[in-house]
């Protein structure tokens, strides 16, 4: 009962907190321009209001193009809940998750890319080649750390993982999961999630047939992403986690 | 509590970078990644060095 | 035995045979055949004393196999011959476990080598069971428009909403994406180099192979998104693509029962765990001792988690769409007033990125026609990617050999008293060598003196 209890109060943190990310970041950027910007909790206002629109679709579109999003933002709370948070362990953990995590995340850029497809227009095929071709590179880069992190601990398991700290690499490691929460976020040396008609473009064209509803998935997952990211580069470099030595170490 | 405090600090860093690097050209896009990648390797050859002594 | 299999660089008999093949024909070669030096390989590993470094060249091997054969795979226009690059890849990635089982053995690393092994033997399976699926979707495609031809293909997923659908999940699995078979396979073999990598003999082997099977994953992905877009969504691109039809019930129950496979495997791996088990036995008796990887069980609930999740997101977006207002208007496409089917992004720019990457294995051969002067009259551009190893390595080799070979052939002309002449000398060569460098024989290397 516990364990149902806590599983969805942090499903709850998950879903809730997410849409504030991007709300900090624009404020910061904000205040860097010396702008006063929009409020912190914008995203939310966008969110609950998109929910409430109606959609217009393709008509080239196949139900494939619903069912990605969804699958999408299932995908990227799954990797989520996989992902223990600071002392709390992870809700299931087991030798391999981590793989599994990085798995459930290109299953996400499947489906995104996916409903991208659907409405045959040549600005999305444009954003979606550019994210699964980019999206070669970035996994180099994350299974690179990912290698990192398991001779650091000797194990597989995310909260064996990131318990510890990086060690001797650590800041290199910070820097290039940076460059990777940046990359696969589509923050500003990627692209750019204020533009839809740039060229600067990959993600934000990918939904420019979307509306409604399924924007807002969209958008929903795009937020719980970078808290994913975020979490996992803090809790991969610092020692946070609970480093109790556990039973297993391979399986 | 750390944790928090570290997601915080992390995406005050993108919003930073962000308006930093604002000026960015979009060809430098795999550049940047390889160079992410390069870190990453370079984090695990000295993991592996510190591991070893 | 690794022609058979198809390996990179003697792979090069693959890609024509499998794509002019017919369907059918076309799954049971990349299901079965190709597996059968597969078989071979690991039949006599298992049994013959292995040299010192085999397991490295054939990681070695399968490397090459996997991101070379995803690279050509990018880069083709054709359906199946694309599918057939990917059994290239994929016997790579087969071949990286065998090999990696192969230093196990050597080391005497068990624990981490029957893992590597029980991925590559599963592989093996999952490759047969989502390759057929792909092939008879291919096949169910090309009998409905007659053309194999990306380019001229699209929007199929209206008239053959089941072909889609079973191909649509083949690509999810042969991108070794959770929850479907392929996954279970690809991840028991990162489990296993994972174990590897802590090893200090191993860990130079492993590292570099974790990173491109990491890649080769991306890049199954890149491609798998790009055949599906391309044949099955959008616009139609040609006529034959619009009036396509589903393929008759006989062709849909064979990708079904294909299908629910996949799935089975992924939902349920420890179900299968006792059958490759029992395979990693056979080959080493010693690794009887293996355990079920606890992991497996939770990795099926996982996945069966992650499948009742999607369908439900789906099925609730899908509602709360219906049911907000549900509008149907022409593709947006930034303000065009008319898109035709002709502004789609093709295979070909799809790939565009990564084919460029691979160029300098690829070589790809481009006919570039840019617009020029204020009224350009015509513009075109056309990229094809040859079977490069074989067009630009091996039959340059083989013309060099059939010139010096038609030389030759001037001396074989019939002549009766020519080839007297040829006997004379040849014999008064052999005298003078045996004058020359043998005269001096007998009496240093000969019997030696009592």
């Amino acid at each position: 009962m516990t364990t149902v209890l806590e599983g969805l109060l942090r499903l709850g943190v998950w879903l809730l907190a997410a849409p504030l990310l991007p709300g900090l970041i624009n404020k910061v950027k904000a205040w860097m321009a010396g702008r006063r910007g929009p409020p912190v909790l914008q995203l939310y206002y966008d969110l609950a209001k998109l929910w409430r629109k109606g959609v217009v679709v393709s008509t080239l579109a196949s139900p494939g193009f619903v069912a990605g999003p969804a699958v999408a933002w299932v995908a990227v709370l799954g990797a989520a809940l996989l992902l223990p948070l600071g002392p709390l362990d992870a809700l299931l953990g087991f030798p391999g998750d981590v793989l599994l995590l990085i798995y459930l995340l290109a299953l996400a850029r499947f489906a995104t890319a996916w409903a991208a497809l659907e409405t045959g227009s040549a600005f999305e095929g444009m954003g979606a080649a550019r994210e699964v071709s980019f999206a070669v590179l970035a996994e180099a880069a994350v299974i690179t750390a990912i290698l990192t992190l398991s001779w650091q601990s000797r194990s597989l398991s995310l909260q064996e993982m990131l318990a510890p700290s990086a060690g001797p690499g650590m800041v290199l490691l910070a820097v290039g999961l940076f460059t990777v929460l940046l990359a696969e976020n589509c923050r500003v040396p990627f692209d750019d999630p204020n533009t839809h008609l740039e060229l600067t473009m990959i993600h934000e064209v990918m939904v420019l047939d979307h509306s409604g509803p399924l924007l807002a998935a969209v958008l929903h997952g795009a937020a719980m992403k970078l808290l994913l990211f975020a979490a996992l580069l803090v809790q991969a470099v610092l020692p946070l986690g609970d480093s109790r030595p556990r039973r297993r170490r391979w399986p | 509590m750390a944790l928090i405090a570290g997601v915080l600090l992390v995406t005050a860093a993108v919003g930073l970078v962000e308006s930093w690097l604002a000026r960015c050209a979009f060809r430098r896009v795999p550049l940047l990644l390889t160079t992410a990648f390069l870190l990453c390797v370079f984090a695990l050859l000295t993991a592996w060095n510190g591991g070893a002594t | 035995m690794e022609s058979k299999a198809g390996l990179f660089p003697l792979h090069i008999w693959l890609p024509s045979a499998h794509a002019n093949a017919p369907s059918h024909v076309s799954a049971i070669l990349s299901g079965v055949a190709i597996k059968l030096g597969i078989y071979g390989l690991v039949r006599f590993s298992g049994w013959l004393p292995m040299p010192v470094g085999a397991g490295e060249v054939v990681v070695g091997l399968g490397l090459a196999s996997a991101v070379l054969g995803v690279a050509f795979a990018l880069g083709q226009h054709d359906l199946k011959r694309l599918l057939a690059y990917h059994s290239v890849e994929n016997i790579g990635i087969i071949l990286i476990g065998l090999g990696l089982t192969l230093i196990a053995t050597t080391r005497g690393h068990a624990t981490w080598g029957a893992l590597t092994l029980a991925g590559a033997l599963l592989h093996v399976w999952n490759h047969g069971l989502f390759k057929s699926l792909l092939f008879l979707g291919a096949g169910s495609v090309l009998h409905a428009t007659g053309t194999r031809e990306m380019s001229r293909l699209g929007g199929l997923w209206r008239t053959m909403p089941w072909t889609a659908a079973f191909f649509a999940l083949g690509a999810v699995a042969i991108s070794g994406l959770p929850p479907l078979n392929g996954f279970v396979s690809e991840w028991l073999v990162y489990l296993g180099m994972f174990g590897a990598v802590n090893q200090p003999t191993t860990v130079t082997v492993a590292v570099p192979a974790i990173i491109l099977l990491a890649m080769t994953g991306a890049l199954a992905l890149a491609c798998f998104v790009k055949v599906c877009g391309v044949v099955f969504l959008g616009a139609a691109r040609s006529p034959e693509a619009a009036g396509a039809h589903e393929c008759a019930v006989g062709m849909r129950v064979p990708m079904g029962v294909l299908a629910a496979a996949c799935v089975a495997i992924g939902l349920a791996p420890a179900l299968f765990w006792p059958a490759v088990h029992t395979a990693v036995t056979a080959w080493r008796g010693t690794w009887t001792n293996v355990p079920t990887p606890a992991s497996l069980v939770q990795l099926g609930w996982v996945h069966a988690a992650l499948v009742v999740a999607g369908v439900g997101a789906a099925a609730g977006l899908g509602w709360k769409a219906r049911r907000g207002g549900w509008r149907r208007a022409v593709t947006w496409d930034c303000g065009y007033a008319a898109p035709t089917a002709r502004m789609q992004y093709t295979a070909g720019s799809f790939a565009g990125i990564l084919t460029e990457w691979f160029a300098w294995a690829l070589r790809p051969e481009r006919h570039v026609h840019r617009p020029a002067t204020t009224f350009p009259p015509h513009a075109r551009f056309e990229e094809h990617t040859p079977e490069t190893v074989l067009e630009r390595g091996i039959e340059p080799c083989a013309r060099g050999v059939l010139r010096l070979a038609a030389v030759v052939r001037r001396l074989q002309h019939g002549r009766t008293h020519a080839y007297v002449l040829y006997l004379f000398i040849g014999l008064a060569a052999v005298a003078v060598m045996a004058l020359a460098w043998g005269g001096a024989g007998p009496r240093t290397s000969g019997t030696p003196q009592p």
